[in-house]
């Protein structure tokens, strides 16, 4: 170790080095530690985005619009008559599930306004061909499954609140969707639960793409009834499974969509006609009607294994109250 | 199989690809997790956070010929992470453990400078050893995986200047550490300053 090092000398030397660190270390098997990861990034995709860091040194500016903007919004509540409304609150007492909504935002007027106006998500493009109104798929997650149901909120017809609704709106909410005192008439449960409320068998998938699990299942006590369950798999992708009763005459799978993505396909689901839509984003969109229910199913996964979820659904028995 | 034929896949999220990008990638990141860690155990955990990190931003790698050297520096990265995470116990342990005799050794040769060879490789894993997580970090990517100075730096987001004084600093602690195990100018070449100046190891080489 008397002689100088150049360069190249002690470049193979830390390299000899490291390689005889690297030779008396056992490398973990590769298929054993991929299940943690793929768990992480799947805990990862349910988490909801982290809330953006404020910039510091707003421009004045900014600061002059926001009360301006401030000012006019009380000036016009003030004019309509309107009063604070403050935040929905969600009331989870007694729902069963997982309950992934603490507290909601206000319903936005123009949603509450225009009901029949599709949400974000592309499936809620799709128009209902039973009611002509855009179902609450939910696919977006998060505050835009929310934002989803606001917009049902309006086409929920008149009358007393249930004894499971719970969400209550904001008094101002309500006076602009006209069904004072109501209130929204979905709610969490569990999958057994929303079986046994159902009228009829629900239909739940005894396959799921690899590391996929159940994330929450809404029961719409509305007319029609329905029930949405959602999935959620690795990389924030995404299933809901809705079904509705539509009655004997139902729907066929001729029923026109009107999408941007591809034209609808007829495939068959156990038997029945289908039509299989995909969709600009990746997804697929999958209708079709067992019995008298008319079935839904949304999925960011291809159409390879949409089908196969599809396939797979049957009718969960149900325990005797 | 190549990063290239998955990268569409992979920029689609598509979960199969990532795995197999794992399975493809896993030793080579879990290696370099470890000559940073110098812990089976954390090298698994960065090696873990390696891909996690490299799932969330592989929408953002524009060649992915550059792939295995951007997963380099993430491991790396990650290793430094999960190092100053936990207590810094084990590497004075880890250091003590590297006695010359546990090595390998080459099966043929002269056992005269086969001897010396290996005395020299394990000084050189020491010194290696007793060096700062971030100062590991530098070497282990420009002398073993041969990143130069102006890369590494544009991956750990700071300047050419910083890569090189860290080289510099780890080279002058190593130089310290092999003096004071051969002997004063046993190292002189890696220090930088006369040797430097004859051949010697640079940093911005």
């Amino acid at each position: 170790m008397t002689d100088r090092m150049d360069e190249r000398e002690f470049r193979a030397l830390v390299r000899e080095a490291l390689a005889a660190e690297l030779r008396e270390v056992s490398v973990p098997d590769p298929a054993e530690e991929w299940p943690q990861v793929a768990g992480r990034l799947f805990r990862l995709a349910l988490e909801p985005a982290p809330a953006r860091r404020r910039t510091p040194g707003w421009h004045p500016t900014a600061w002059a619009g926001a009360a301006a903007a401030v000012a006019l919004s009380l000036l016009a509540g003030w004019y309509a008559g309107l009063s604070w409304p403050g935040p929905r609150r969600v009331d989870l007492a007694g729902v069963a599930g997982p309950a992934v909504l603490q507290e909601a935002e206000p319903a936005p007027e123009a949603a509450a306004a225009q009901p029949a106006e599709g949400p974000r998500d592309p499936a809620a493009t799709v128009a209902d061909p039973g009611t002509g109104a855009a179902p609450a798929t939910g696919l977006a997650g998060g505050a835009d499954d929310l934002d989803a149901t606001a917009t049902e909120t309006a086409e929920a017809p008149a009358g007393p609140a249930t004894e499971s609704a719970v969400i209550t709106n904001g008094q101002r909410g309500l006076r602009t969707a006209g069904v004072a005192g109501q209130a929204v008439p979905y709610r969490f449960v569990s999958l057994s639960e929303a079986a046994r409320r159902a009228p009829f068998p629900l239909l739940a998938p005894t396959y799921l793409p690899p590391d996929t699990l159940l994330v929450r299942v809404e029961v719409w006590d509305a007319e029609p009834f329905r029930v949405v369950q959602h999935y959620g798999g690795p990389l924030g992708r995404r299933m809901t499974v809705e079904a509705r009763e539509v009655g004997e005459a139902g729907v066929t799978a001729s029923d026109s969509f009107q999408l941007e993505s591809s034209a609808p396909r007829v495939v068959q689901v156990s038997g029945a006609e289908a039509s299989l839509v995909e969709l600009a984003d990746g997804g697929v969109f999958l209708t079709w009607q067992a019995g008298s229910v008319l079935v839904r199913l949304r999925s960011d996964w291809d159409a390879a294994e949409t089908l196969r979820v599809a396939e797979s659904l049957v009718p969960l028995e149900t325990a005797p109250r | 199989m190549t990063v290239d034929d998955l990268m569409p896949h992979l920029k689609r999220a598509d979960a199969r690809a990532f795995e197999v990008l794992f399975n493809l990638y896993y030793e080579q990141a879990f290696e370099t997790a470890y000559l940073v860690t110098r812990d089976r155990e954390l090298a698994r955990d960065a090696t873990q956070e390696t891909f996690i990190r490299v799932f969330q931003a592989i929408g953002s790698l524009r060649d992915a010929r550059a792939f295995q050297r951007w997963l380099h520096v993430i491991a790396t990265n990650a290793a430094v992470d999960v190092l100053r995470r936990r207590p810094p116990v084990t590497l004075v342990e880890d250091t003590a453990q590297l006695q010359p005799a546990s090595l390998p050794v080459p099966p043929q040769g002269d056992p005269e400078s086969e001897a010396l060879a290996s005395e020299r490789r394990d000084a050189v894993r020491r010194a290696i050893a007793a060096l700062d997580p971030v100062f590991r970090q530098v070497v282990i990517l420009h002398y073993y995986h041969d990143l130069s100075v102006e890369e590494i730096a544009a991956r750990l987001h700071c300047p050419p200047g910083t890569v090189k004084s860290r080289l510099h600093r780890a080279r002058s602690a190593m130089a310290r550490d092999l003096d004071s195990q051969f002997g004063p100018g046993s190292a002189a070449g890696l220090a930088g300053a006369p040797g430097a100046a004859r051949g010697g190891v640079r940093a911005d080489d």
